[in-house]
Order: structure tokens, then sequence, then C-alpha cells
């Protein structure tokens, strides 16, 4: 088996996949994705090749087919095309966008070409205008589809004859609205996160309890068992507050395997520690020294979800008080119930133990899991 | 080498499916990475090609935009892709928008909005036509046809009456018979239109195909299915078929659970949504005896086609993902919204058919009230019509009957 030969396989199976009748009958479409973060534009557009024919004639020898060859020798006159068409502009001022990587991807009704943009506004531009103008001389039926993200927030629009352009108000989005977001991706995050929520439970399992000789007896009075809690919850939060800081603002940075697979480990030991203390009763220091990785856990999750460049302070603090209060509603929740069922054998050997062994298992396929870069974990 | 080969189809799917997201580098020069459409170099979409071409130079030149214009509808008629129907109005960008356009440019206009579902606008179109020609056939005709599937039988007539006046016996002809046709006198229609085609054996292809289709319909509508299967055929044999006759007859066949000669007949048509929503409505026929890899992969492909239109802020196919939803996506409530939406704009018996079905499927009886209205003022004779009328009071009348 030659690489020629797999080269020939693989255009006639293009070959098949172009012609495919399955090719949907529809209104000319091109899609338009617009990235805004950071000051960087970034994206792709998706033309139609059937709609580019018909303006720059790229079937050269008009035998009813575009090869990849004859796209590729008239590159620059698509992107000519597109960046006389499509323009962007930053508080009044024209910005250049670079045009490239030459692609071709597959829709409904056939193969576009696709090209990626990039460019770069001033992180202070307060307003952006997007006037988009392709194909309507030949097809004004034809319209674009605008997937724009800017920063966390992602918006549709379609470009028509009559309407071929809108404004985005870069300005109004980083202050209040941005804070909310990220208030509210913070306590999404710790409860879809379940290796910090099954690490906070560990840790307040025995918060209700007191240590006798090697074994947990039930506490007498609620201020106790409060008291532990909030050590506990005190000492996390001021942990993962400090390393989610310092991550964030790229002071310190640690590889994101490191730190899932050492959450993972902490999720063990604190279970461990319900089983056969060996740690006692000083959970709170347990929870503020790995409280210190998972907030790099956190910093993770901030970072994909892109740092607005002008508001950092203010997506910092929202994101950290979303956290803090999406565990303080666990909390909520957990303390009351516990403190009523601590003295019922179930609470001692249901919840406390088997509860325990459990988050220790889970616990461990994560570690497995993350330290081998499996992926078979679902969450 | 089988197992090469599916692994690389395979790879290839794989690739192409996540390729929606993020594009590909063909492997080599002479990929063929567009295969432009299926008789791009036939005479018709060269001539098509040719006049555009001429008209660039001349763009003002009413007669040869209005010929680029006719060609372009043609061709989104023959082929039913309505990217035709964006170049024909290209053609005419210089009268798009006037209201002193010449009627020949409103009558274009007009064709090209009713091709769009945009029925009010091509109506306006039509009628500022006609004050400025009002001998002007077409306009009269394509008004009958619009008022005709919006259900405003007296306008229809009028304009019927009309097109008789300038001579144009055939069309007004065809037109009243459909008219009468789902006006009571179903009989009546019959017998005009089988002695039109007795008497006009010469007439050209498009206009015997169209009076036949007709004849064709109202005979299924009728409960005749052994006239209607040979008149379908007979229009069939006229040439290259048309995209509504093969709607017309897949779903006569569909009704008639002949679900293998639909996919014969449909078999290379699947790139028009209407052939491939009745495509997998055939699959679902076959259903207990055939595979349903088929049918997961069209139903899957017919929601994608229709959330691609909507995307684009289309509204064109209700009808079709109203029958998609509640023939085959098994969404009731839905279906029945659009089926209420669609009703608003069309009313031809599938239009009825449809919001019955919907409200049948959905427990709202009450929605389906104006079909019942709409019956009984047109009188229309239709055996399924009938049948779900039936059902539709009945089940009013249990809502009625609980305390």
């Amino acid at each position: 088996m030659t690489r020629r030969f797999f080269q020939v396989l693989l255009t006639v199976l293009l070959a098949v996949l172009a012609a495919s009748p399955a090719h949907a009958h529809k209104l000319s479409d091109a899609y338009l994705t617009v990235d805004i973060a950071n000051g960087r534009i970034t994206g792709t557009c998706e033309v139609a090749l059937r709609d580019l024919e018909i303006v720059l004639a790229l079937d050269a020898n008009l035998d009813g087919a575009i090869t990849w060859a004859e796209l590729k020798s008239r590159q620059t006159n698509v992107v000519g095309y597109l960046s006389s068409r499509i323009r962007v502009e930053a508080d009044g001022q024209a910005i250049p966008l670079r045009w490239d990587a030459l692609k071709v991807s597959q829709h409904l009704d056939g193969n576009y070409a696709e090209l990626e943009l990039n460019g770069e506004i001033l992180p202070t531009a307060a307003e952006l205008k997007l006037t988009y103008g392709l194909l309507w001389e030949e097809d004004p039926l034809h319209r674009g589809l605008l997937n724009l993200t800017v920063g966390t927030h992602t918006t549709a629009a379609i470009f028509s004859q009559s309407s071929p352009g809108i404004t985005i108000d870069l300005a109004k989005p980083s202050s209040l609205t941005r804070f909310d977001q990220f208030l509210f991706e913070g306590v999404l995050h710790i409860w879809k996160g379940y290796d910090h929520i099954l690490f906070l439970i560990a840790l307040l399992l025995p918060a209700v309890m007191v240590l006798r000789i090697q074994d947990w007896r039930p506490t007498d009075a609620f201020k106790p068992a409060a008291m532990n809690v909030l050590k506990v919850v005190t000492a996390f939060t001021l942990a993962h507050s400090i390393t989610l800081s310092l991550a964030a603002l790229d002071v310190v940075r640690l590889p994101s395997r490191l730190v899932e697979s050492t959450i993972a480990l902490s999720v063990i030991l604190a279970a461990a520690n319900n089983l056969k203390p060996f740690f006692r009763e000083r959970g709170w220091m347990v929870a503020f020294g790995f409280g210190l990785v998972h907030g790099f856990g956190f910093a993770t999750v901030l970072g994909e979800l892109g740092l607005p460049a002008g508001s950092l302070a203010k997506a910092l603090v929202g994101f950290n008080l979303g956290v803090e209060l999406g565990q303080l509603a666990i909390v909520a929740v957990f303390l009351p119930a516990a403190f009523l069922m601590r003295a019922t054998l179930f609470y001692r050997r249901v919840a406390l133990q088997a509860g325990s062994v459990a988050i220790a298992l889970v616990a461990s396929l994560w570690l497995v899991d993350r330290v081998f870069d499996i992926g078979f974990m679902p969450f | 080498m089988k197992l090469l080969f599916s692994i690389l189809a395979g790879l290839i799917v794989s690739l192409s499916s996540s390729a929606n997201t993020r594009g590909f580098i063909p492997p080599t020069e002479d990929t063929i990475v567009e295969q432009l459409p299926a008789g791009s170099a036939s005479p018709e979409m060269r001539r098509a090609r040719e006049l555009s071409r001429q008209l660039r130079a001349t763009p003002d030149d009413l007669k040869l935009a209005a010929r680029v214009s006719r060609e372009h509808i043609r061709n989104a008629r023959a082929t039913a892709d309505p990217r035709h129907l964006g170049y024909a109005e290209a053609a005419l960008r210089p009268w798009w928008t006037r209201d002193d356009a010449p009627a020949e440019a409103l009558v274009l206009r007009a064709t090209i909005k009713q091709s769009l579902h945009d029925f009010a606008a091509a109506r306006s179109d039509l009628e500022l036509a006609l004050t400025r020609d009002p001998a002007n056939a077409q306009a009269w005709l394509t008004l009958a046809t619009i008022d005709t599937v919006q259900g405003r039988y007296d306008e229809a007539r009028r304009a019927c009456i009309q097109l008789a006046r300038l001579g144009e016996s055939f069309s007004a002809t065809v037109a009243a018979a459909a008219i009468a046709g789902l006006n009571g006198q179903s009989g009546a229609a019959v017998r005009q239109l089988e002695g039109l085609l007795a008497r006009s054996a010469t007439l050209p292809v498009d206009q015997r195909l169209w009076a036949i289709t007709q004849l064709a319909e109202l005979q299924a509508r009728t409960g005749n299915p052994a006239e209607a299967d040979t008149r379908f055929r007979e229009a069939l044999k006229l040439g290259e078929p048309d995209p509504y006759l093969l709607g017309a007859y897949a779903d006569f066949l569909l009704d008639q659970k002949r679900p293998e000669e639909v996919i014969r007949l449909l078999a290379d048509h699947g790139r028009q949504d209407g052939s491939l929503l009745r495509l997998a409505e055939a699959r679902r026929q076959l259903f207990a005896t055939d595979g349903a890899g088929e049918l997961a992969s069209m139903t899957t492909e017919l929601g994608a086609r229709f959330d691609a239109a909507r995307r684009r802020g289309d509204s064109v196919h209700q009808r079709e993902e109203a029958r998609f939803l509640l023939r085959l996506g098994n969404d009731p409530s839905r279906a029945l919204a659009l089926a209420v939406e669609n009703w608003k704009l069309q009313r031809e018996p599938a239009d009825a058919r449809l919001l019955m079905e919907c409200a049948i499927a959905a427990n709202r009886s009450s929605d389906a009230t104006e079909t019942l209205d709409w019956m009984a003022k047109s009188r229309i004779e239709d055996k399924v019509l009938s049948t779900l009328r039936d059902r539709l009071t009945t089940m009013a009348a249990a809502v009625t009957a609980k305390p």
C-alpha cells in the first residue's frame, strides 16, 4: 500500500462526497464566526464554492467541477473579495483584517471555502461596527449568518441587503452584565464540578461529630458543629481565592493534569480520614492545603471562559464570589440535615462510612483517569 | 481491502461531520472540492449565464433583464433549487423596489415573491401591474393561482374570467376547473379537464402537464385512485418531471401505501426538501420490513435542513416542517403550531389536511376549527378531509360532553 494509493483512494472518496446527491437545495448563506476577546478579533468565514464560482469563476477548465488546485490558485482573489466586503471598524477607525489558512468545509448544500480572519483592536475600544456585503449583486436572497462572541457573550445576527451591518457595544457588557455573568459561571462551576463538591462533603461529613478514641461520635450542640463547618469552609475559600487570583493574574501557573490529579487525590484523602482519622479534627487545615490546589482548578475554568482584558478584576471577583455562593448553598442544605441526623445509625454507618467509601472510590477512578489522561470518566 | 476502504470512509465521514465547524485541507491538488450543480453545462443554464453576462453590460435593458429573469425562474422550477430565484431577482434589480416599474417587471417580481411564499407582496405587485396593463394575461393567471392557494375563490374566479376575455381559453379553463374542483363541483371539473385535454393534444408540454396534474390530483381527492394513477403516469411520461408533479404523485402513492414506488420515483431527488421528506415517509412505511438506518439518516438530514432555514430567518417551509414534525419528528404540538401559522398563508387541501392531522395528534381539536369552516364554505369534496372532519367533530363533542 503506497502513499500514492491512499491519495488516489482519498481523492475518489472525496469526489464521491462532493458529488453526493444528498446535497440540499437551499437559498445561499455564508457563515461568519467572529470572536472578540482581549483586543483580538479572530474567526472564520465560510462561503459556498458554488457561490464563489459565480463571482470569481473558479472552475478554470470549465469541466463543471472545482478542484483543490483551482481553488488554491485563486486564494488571493477569494481573500480580496472577502476583505473588500467584510469590514470592521472600531470607534470609527477601519481595522485591517488578515485572511489566511484556506480550507474546505462541508455544509448541507455542498462544500464551502473557509478562511480564517485575524485582527487587533485597542482593548479600550468602545464600539465595533461590522459591515457585510457578499454576493448581493448576484443573489439578493443571499444571507450572511453571523455568530459573534464578545468575551463570554454570544449573539447571532443575519446580514441581508436591507440590514448589512451591526454595531456592537464593547464598553457596556464589561460593566455590570459581565460581572453577573462571571458570578453565575462561578456558581455553575462549583455545582457542576463534582470533585469540588465531593471534597467539601467529605470534609463536612464529620463536622457534626467529635472524635473519641479513633471513632466519630455525634456532637451535643449545634454551635461546635457550625463552628467546624465555618472553619472548613473559610479555610477552603481563603486558600482557593489566593491561588485562583494568582493563576488568573498569571503569577503562578501549574500544568492542568497535575492540578486535576492532585484534586482527585485530595478527595480520596478527605474521604479516607472519615474512615480512619489520621489528620483528626484538623479538617480545616486539610481544607486550606488542598484548597490551594482547587483554586488552580477554578482558574483553568476561568481561563476557558476568556477573561475580558478591561475588567479582569471584576471578572475575578465575580467568579470567586459565585464559587462562594454556590458553596454556601451546598452548606446551607447539608448542615441542618446532617445535624438532625447525626445521632442516627444511618448517619454514622451509611452516610459517614459507606458515603466516604463511595467518595474515595469515585475519586480513585478520577485519579487514574487524570494521571494517565484517559478520559473514561463521564463527569 | 474492504476493511481498509471502510476505515477510510469512516475517517472521511468523521472528518466531514466535524467539518461543520472546522474545515479540512484536501489531500491532493486534484481533489474535487465541489461538483457544480448537475446540468450547469446544460444548454438552459449556459443560455442563462450568457444572457446574464450580456445583462451586466446593459443592466437597464428591461427586455433583456426580463428574459434573464424568466430563464432563472424556469430553472428554479425545473430544479427546485431556490438559488435561481435569487439570480432572477438580481436581474430585476433596477425595478425591484420601484412602484413605477413597468408591468412586465412587476409580474416577474410577483412571480419570484410568490415562489418565496410572500403572497401579500406578490398580490400587490400584480394589482399594480394590472392597473398599468389590464391585458396582461400572465398577471391575471398568477393572481388566480395565488388567490386559489389562499382560498379566495371568488377573487380567483374573477381573474379567470378576465383571462378568458383575453382569449387565454386554455389557462382560463384549467384555472377555473381547479377552483371548481375545490368548490363542490369536482365532477364538472373532471369533465372539463378531460374534454380540454382531448381537444388540445398539440399544446406545449408544460401546459398539458399542468392540466393533467390538476386532473390527477382531483381524481385522487375524490376517491378514484385508479384514474388518478393513470393520469399521474401520463403526466410523468411527458418528459423531465417537474418537482410539483413528483411531490403530488408521491403523496398519492404514500396514501395508497405504495412506499416502494415512492422510493423509486424520488431516489434521485433527495436534494429537494419536499422529496427527501416523502422519501423518509416512504421509509417509515417500510419500517417493519426495512432497516432503520436509512430512515434515521434522512430524518437527521431533514432536521438539519429545517434548522438551517430557520437560522437564516426563513418560514417558506412551514408546510414541510410541520409535516416532518408530525410524521417523523414525533412532535405534534410543535407541528400544530407551524400548521396553524401555515394555514394563515396557504389554504390548499394539503394544508387543511396537515392542520387537521396535527390537531388530532396533539389532541387540540379546537385549533382546527377554521379548516372545518373552510370545508363547509368551499364545499370541497375530499375523502381524506371528510374522514378527518368526522374525527375532529367526535373529539370536539367528547370535549364539550365532559362535565
